[in-house]
């Protein structure tokens, strides 16, 4: 979509505002966040570039001022990856149109639940690392004893990016007055 | 992505990333109490209240579960068992009884004092020195609240 610099930082502090408001809002239920399906769609709709900042930014706020705790080795890698839903969320949404799904929806939800999981198995596995080197645990440790965590997380974000993400991007487009992107319209 | 195999492909590649990660989960926890209970049986103080007075202690029995340690203190248990566990109806001839409510239940001392076992006791995992009591308690018929040991 072809959008002006200031419209997309609007659309970047805004989706940054729904990352903070919605990871507080569920702060109560440990991986069952919005924050990174809402970072990949910001992204997708506006780039990798904003869509990391939305990512940095949301862990800036919500990793300073986190009731669990502040570690800022933790804090700065999970800033780094939440970052890559954007990135990847931007690169799919500009080569998007390339791909041929057959007009189906049901291989597009299948194709971005699949996305979502894989994205978050890469998450988790960097903040996990991190969380060994940091603490002086051994990562196949730090990794197997999180692996409840992390598998209800990349699961949960599975069935959101599976679920949500297609009706939610036509809808924002179509909100947003931008150019088709060309889901399942060619 | 004209291949639906693709896709298909991409779901079981999901499947064995939270499969494995299940397995090493699991694999890593089996290990982690093979080597905290290094091999051997733990002690434990085992006693039974059959809630007339009589209460008699078995310390130094040694288990894994808690089921171990009755047998291995030579009780006489029957039991039913569940997919949660083994449900105990009577120990040494003591069955649990409808009228009067009065069911078999065990306890663990705490610093607050005791506290229900909140498992099957073939599901419990003792710990070296803990002190379990199996009570004959009496069951308020409207709260199903057990009474604890005095």
């Amino acid at each position: 979509m072809n959008f002006k610099p200031i419209h997309k930082l609007s659309i970047l502090v805004v989706f940054t505002a729904l990352c903070l408001a919605s990871n507080y809002a569920l702060i109560s239920l440990p991986q069952v966040k919005l924050m990174d399906f809402l970072v990949f769609t910001g992204g997708f709709l506006i780039g990798s570039v904003y869509g990391a900042a939305i990512g940095i930014f949301s862990w800036l706020v919500y990793g300073a001022l986190n009731p669990y705790g502040f570690v800022p080795q933790i804090w700065l890698a999970t800033m780094l990856s939440e970052s890559l839903y954007g990135v990847i969320g931007g690169i799919i949404g500009r080569e998007f149109y390339k791909e041929d799904f057959g007009n189906s929806y049901f291989s597009l939800n299948v194709f971005f639940g699949v996305l979502g999981f894989i994205l978050t198995f890469f998450y988790d596995l960097i903040t996990n690392i991190v969380y060994a080197i940091t603490f002086n645990v051994p990562v196949i440790v730090a990794i197997f004893t999180g692996a409840p965590y992390t598998i209800l997380h990349q699961v949960f974000n599975a069935i959101v990016f599976g679920v949500c993400f297609l009706p939610t991007v036509i809808t924002l487009q179509k909100l947003m007055g931008g150019v088709w992107t060309g889901i399942l319209e060619k | 992505m004209k291949n639906k195999w693709a896709l298909a492909t991409l779901v079981t590649l999901c499947w064995a990333l939270a499969a494995s990660s299940g397995l090493g989960y699991y694999y890593y926890q089996y290990t982690d109490l093979v080597n905290r209970l290094g091999g051997s049986l733990v002690p434990i103080n085992l006693g039974i209240d059959y809630g007339n007075g009589t209460r008699e202690w078995f310390n130094g029995t040694r288990g894994i579960t808690l089921f171990d340690c009755m047998k291995q203190a030579g009780w006489e248990i029957e039991t039913k068992s569940f997919p949660m566990g083994l449900y105990v109806t009577s120990i040494n001839g003591v069955e649990e009884s409808a009228e009067p409510l009065k069911y078999w239940g065990w306890w663990t001392w705490t610093e607050c004092g005791w506290a229900h076992g909140g498992s099957a006791c073939d599901k419990y995992i003792v710990s070296p020195n803990e002190t379990i009591l199996w009570y004959y308690s009496t069951v308020n018929s409207t709260t199903g609240e057990m009474t604890p040991p005095p």
